[in-house]
């Protein structure tokens, strides 16, 4: 065996190992050997983009410019893929490129400008008859007189591209073999006809006059218009050829229900940002025969009915506004939804209108009575999933989450997050009220972590380290890629509890992790740790690792981590005590391996209200080493079998937070579950937890209770 | 299975090792795909495999074997797979998977192996490249004081 094997690579793949990684870095290689200066050389695929050649430009002694003529002078192989994305604005300088660039071999061209505002592309362009993909980004196009067009063209591209509506049409008319087209702000553009076309993909964004996008062979769309005083009918630029089974709507547009009627092979709708529809999203809904994911997003309007009732639809997300929702899909299986915070119905209990005193015992039929907000008429029996926007520390809207687990028997994965503004809010108002300085106000506006908001409030709320438990956040399990929880001992057990968690953020590619913070939170006696890392190196994942020191002498902070997906991230502490004290960044054992290795799926949640207890609902579902997957409408998911079955006692009353002066020796508490009066002030502490009825039938029933607690007796009521 | 009976195919290494696997699995390579179609009868085929060693054909025939059923599997699943696949396989592996996947035109492990490679260079200088994969600098001094005049930007 030869020791140097990486000699005798072929030259193909070295390209094609070069074609992986930064032109900078690729560039590197060619002075390894002559072989790698070959594949350098030939490469066919270059990708110039001077929005990371600023980073690292320590010593650097060669401009963009230079790089790119020195790459392009020394290249001797045909290159079939040029990508170009610059600030670069010398109309010579780009022509130069493009002159190496457009011959008659090249497939596909990207070029995105930033800077220039009328370059005009090259007419040797039109002479590149094998171009596949063509994307031009913010330039000029000509079209000379003679064009035959692009005949092997699939995908075109145009964002911000002067082109006149004529030499738009001709474009498009000859270039027969396109399947791909995006049109993105072309302002010289008032007329778009695509009847003629077979275009089967379609992303337009922008503000025409006149708009026939209609072909029989559009199958998915992707349509946000802005308009003044236009305002285009959906049913009529897409009359009346509808093949459409993806469809993507935002901007201004109306949406005639009469013309839906017709499009029956929709099987995803999205709609964002549109202001009237929604007898239309009803209307579209139940005339879908096919619908399988509906996305309403972006509706602010709350004066609304939204009634979804389908036979078919598997996904929902619904991250709007209403004043009533029903929800009536028993094939749903992943769903997310946003449990509106209309404030002046639901707010938190002092201020509810509705007549629900604090100090009172909370009467479950008035519960039951406002939650006719949501209805959810049929059980959800396939759900697996589910995200809830909720506003923690309000009652009502926790109550619905709970109302969905009812009618849920086979969810798996619960994932519970919040709102930016609510978490501020909440922030807001418990470090105010309850004097919790925590790591600053910035703090809380940065706070749109659900999890960590949540805690946050939870922490001082409660501000009590001997009893307090909180956790918000779910979505730990091994169905979500990367993601799984670690170890979890003794909760419940007045003994330090070490907790792992980890995930990778749902939103791969995006830049934040808005929709969930994997983060453990367990406080109940001396310490708890919290691990926890995104996952997969994925630098959208937020990371998350913190100590909760739960000792009485640090109070709560937390600090945003910056350096998404690393280990190193929050350091969150918490305790009663009023002055904050962030912990340093820390690297604790939350690295992805040490969480994962668990293998359990858990989920809990637990908020704060009222800032003297915590309404806490906590499930814990344990997960044996031998778990079996199951199979179920397609999908495949760890389903919990429960080989070890914790559920939370029933937690004793919480002790109402004592001011610091009254705060006893740490020895000298008590422990958990022994029940303190509250000294001195009137409040009421009340707790939802889950309890899981040993019923072999169904194993993943649940019931819960609601607990009332505060200066009487322990009065638990069981419903559902 | 019961009933079904399923086309095999047997693939022979270069140092004679016989390995019998599902026509299907057999396919993720467009050269054995090639030779099939061009064999027409495919009961009882045997096809050589030359410059692939037996331990290498049978990490190859692992990749193939989980990305023939790749349709059972959600998408990142088979990329977390993917991930640990070669992940583990150490240098020497790795250039044979990349030879044997060039020479048996799977493209998806082509590609995975590239990319692979590609983390390992990124980010080294050309010195630290060489001694990682023990390449031989076959530049005479002259030539690579031209290249390093020519490519200044190299060395910054």
């Amino acid at each position: 065996m030869p020791a140097n094997l990486f000699d005798y690579l072929p030259i193909e793949l070295a390209e094609l190992i070069l074609m992986k990684m930064p032109i900078t870095d690729a560039f590197k290689t060619s002075t390894v050997s002559k072989k790698w200066l070959q594949a350098w050389t030939s490469m066919p695929k270059l990708v110039f983009s001077d929005s990371y050649w600023l980073i690292g430009i320590r010593g650097r002694k060669t401009s963009f410019v230079e790089f790119v003529d020195g790459v392009l002078s020394s290249h001797n192989g045909p290159i079939l893929d040029f990508q170009l994305t610059t600030d670069v604005n010398c109309h010579k300088t780009l022509n130069r490129w493009l002159d190496v660039v457009l011959t008659n071999r090249i497939t596909e061209l990207h070029l995105a400008l930033w800077r220039t505002y009328d370059f005009n592309v090259s007419s040797r362009l039109f002479s590149c008859h094998q171009l596949v993909q063509l994307k031009l980004a913010n330039c000029t196009l000509t079209l000379p007189q003679n064009f035959k067009g692009f005949h092997k063209l699939r995908s075109l591209h145009l964002n911000e591209v002067h082109i006149s509506s004529d030499e738009l049409k001709c474009l498009l008319s000859c270039c027969t073999q396109l399947q791909e087209l995006a049109l993105i702000y072309l302002r010289e553009c008032a007329h778009i006809d695509l009847s003629n076309t077979e275009v089967q993909k379609l992303d337009i964004r922008g503000e025409y006059e006149i708009l026939n996008l209609a072909n029989q062979h559009l199958i998915n769309a992707s349509i946000h218009l802005m308009s003044d005083w236009r305002y285009h009918e959906l049913g009529t630029i897409l009359y009346p050829h509808y093949n459409i089974s993806h469809l993507e709507l935002s901007g201004d547009l109306k949406v005639n229900p009469t013309y839906l009627r017709y499009m029956v092979k929709l099987e995803k709708v999205i709609f964002n940002f549109l202001t009237h529809p929604y007898e239309s999203i009803s209307e579209i809904v139940s005339n879908c025969p096919r619908l399988k994911k509906l996305m309403v997003k972006g509706l602010t309007d709350i004066s609304h009915d939204l009634r979804i009732t389908s036979g078919t639809l598997e996904s929902l997300e619904i991250d709007c506004g209403y004043s009533h929702m029903s929800i009536a899909c028993p094939q749903l299986i992943d769903a997310s939804i946003y449990i509106t915070p209309v404030y002046h119905r639901w707010n938190f209990l002092q201020q509810c209108p509705y007549n629900i005193n604090p100090y009172d015992e909370l009467d479950l039929k008035i519960l039951e009575e406002l939650q006719k907000e949501v209805e959810l008429p049929v059980t959800l029996k396939h759900l697996e999933n589910l995200s809830l926007d909720v506003r923690f520390g309000n009652v009502l809207s926790e109550y619905i989450v709970f109302c969905f687990m009812k009618v849920a028997p086979a969810l798996t994965v619960l994932e519970m997050k919040q709102k930016f503004e609510c978490v501020a809010w909440v922030a807001y108002r418990y470090s105010w009220q309850r004097r919790v300085a925590w790591s600053g106000h910035r703090g809380a506006g940065t706070a749109s972590w659900g999890g960590i908001g949540a805690c946050c409030a939870a922490s001082a709320g409660v501000s009590e380290p001997t009893a307090w438990l909180a956790l918000t956040t779910a979505h730990l399990g091994a169905s979500e890629g990367g993601g799984s929880v670690g170890a979890t001992e003794g909760l419940c057990a007045p003994q330090p509890c070490v907790w792992g968690a980890a995930g990778s953020a749902t939103c791969g590619g995006q830049h934040f992790c808005w929709a969930l913070t994997h983060l453990g939170a367990s406080g109940l006696a001396a310490e708890a740790r919290v691990g926890g890392s995104g996952g997969a190196g994925q630098p959208s994942a937020l990371g998350a690792t913190g100590v909760f020191a739960a000792r009485g002498q640090q109070a709560t902070g937390w600090r945003t981590p910056l350096t998404w997906g690393h280990p190193e991230a929050a350091a969150l502490a918490c305790c009663g005590r009023t002055e904050c004290c962030a912990l340093p960044w820390q690297r604790l054992g939350g690295n992805r391996h040490a969480a994962s290795a668990g293998g359990q799926h858990c989920w809990l949640a637990a908020t704060a209200t009222q800032g003297h207890a915590g309404v806490l609902g906590s499930v814990l579902r344990q997960q044996g080493s031998a778990a079996p997957r199951l199979q179920r409408g397609g999908r495949k998911l760890e389903a919990c079998t429960t080989a070890r079955r914790r559920c939370f006692r029933p937690i004793q009353p919480c002790p109402l937070p004592q001011s610091r002066t009254r705060r006893q020796p740490r020895s000298s508490r008590r422990p958990l579950g022994s029940s303190r009066s509250p000294e001195g002030r009137p409040g009421v502490a009340f707790r939802l937890s889950f309890r899981q009825r040993h019923n072999p039938d169904q194993p993943h029933r649940y019931g819960y209770q609601i607990c009332r607690s505060g200066s009487g007796p322990w009065a638990p009521r069981s419903f559902a | 299975m019961v009933g079904v009976k399923k086309k095999m195919v047997t693939l022979v290494s270069s140092d004679g090792v016989e390995f019998v696997v599902e026509k299907r699995v057999a396919e993720q390579s467009l050269f054995i795909k090639n030779a099939l179609n061009e064999g027409g009868v495919e009961e009882k085929v045997m096809i050589p495999i030359p410059k692939v060693t037996s331990d290498t054909l049978s990490s190859v025939l692992e990749y193939c074997e989980k990305h023939a059923s790749a349709t059972e599997f959600q998408e990142n699943e088979i990329e977390e797979w993917d991930k640990e696949y070669i992940e583990k396989a150490d240098l020497d592996l790795l250039y044979y998977l990349l030879q044997a996947s060039y020479s048996m035109s799977i493209m998806g492990l082509m590609e995975l192996g590239a990319k692979k490679v590609a983390s390992l260079i990124r980010g080294k200088s050309p010195q630290e490249i060489r001694e990682l994969f023990n390449i031989k600098n076959d530049f005479t001094p002259e030539q690579e004081e031209e290249i390093r005049r020519e490519m200044q930007w190299n060395y910054e």
